[in-house]
């Protein structure tokens, strides 16, 4: 169903909060992690491992979710598609790749704030930081984010046995 | 009343009122069509002049279908086969391969530590506080 004219851009606008959201959380809960391996203070490090479960949980993961939901209205609710161009369906793999990470590594997060929260003066310096998985999914949300913007040209053949469909209709 | 659909930067369709006028980069030539009317303007031009301030950046375009041609042209439109893939889609691919490659060598050469706590430190103390009770 082609969503008309006003519905189309309050999605529009509800999909670029949401991920642009995702983004500006990932860029947070980086920051924390790189807080995390370069301090040297108990209560910084534990303070970070905690925010960084905090935004986890309550910031990107509802905004992951809700970004890659308001994406699929946005394909499937326009003429692009899903599955009908490259960059739509490029896009759309690498959020539900970036989403299942996002979801696996969450659990870990939780289980680390309990280790730094025991972690005393002499452990503080070997307890780690997070820097690894935020800063891939950020170069991942922002290699959607340069999709979306570009809409690079290229037609699936599924998507063109459906235009070559729709002149033979019309 | 003119038209651009999204690809802006790369300009390669317009509509006027009634029918479409395409460019399709590949080939460079410009299809013109005009209700029943049909022209056709092979070779290279500058379509800026078509642009209006109307555009659409949420609808996509037939990019990549093929031009509807006039016979008497003798350009006839390829409707048979598909579109291969487009060089950026391939691009992407093998710098997604050889990035995947490198994470398979990072977690192996890494002892299989792979969650967080494992990162940005030569040694952990995480796996010493998990296994204690």
């Amino acid at each position: 169903m082609i969503m008309g004219s006003r519905l189309r851009k309050l999605a529009l606008a509800a999909h670029v909060t949401f991920s642009v959201g995702w983004i500006g959380g990932v860029i947070g809960y980086l920051t924390l992690g790189v807080a995390a391996v370069t301090s040297q203070d108990l209560q910084t490090v534990q303070a970070a491992w905690v925010s960084m479960e905090v935004i986890g949980w309550f910031a990107i993961v509802p905004l992951a979710l809700a970004s890659l939901l308001t994406g699929l209205v946005m394909s499937l609710g326009t003429k692009w598609g899903l599955f009908q161009h490259y960059w739509t369906l490029i896009s759309f793999i690498l959020t539900v790749f970036a989403t299942v990470i996002l979801l696996l590594h969450m659990p870990d997060v939780s289980l680390l704030v309990e280790v730094a929260q025991a972690a005393d003066e002499a452990s503080t310096a070997r307890l780690g930081g997070d820097i690894f998985h935020p800063g891939l999914g950020l170069v991942v949300l922002l290699v959607i984010q340069v999709l979306n913007m570009y809409k690079p040209r290229g037609m699936t053949p599924y998507g063109w046995r459906k235009e070559q469909r729709r002149r033979a209709v019309s | 009343m003119v038209q651009d659909l999204p690809y802006t930067d790369a300009p390669v369709r317009y509509i006027l009122d009634v029918e479409l006028v395409s460019i399709n980069p590949e080939c460079e030539f410009v299809a013109m069509k005009l209700s029943s009317v049909s022209l056709l303007v092979l070779g290279r031009f500058d379509v800026d002049f078509l642009k209006e301030d109307t555009y659409m950046p949420d609808l996509p375009s037939n990019l990549d279908a093929n031009l509807d041609a006039n016979s008497d042209t003798g350009v006839k439109p390829n409707r048979e086969l598909p579109p291969g893939i487009p060089r950026w889609v391939k691009v992407f691919g093998i710098i997604t391969l050889i990035l995947i490659l490198l994470v398979v060598i990072m977690i192996i050469f890494g002892g299989g530590n792979h969650g967080p706590g494992r990162h940005g430190q030569p040694s952990s103390v995480t796996e010493q506080s998990m296994q204690q009770p």
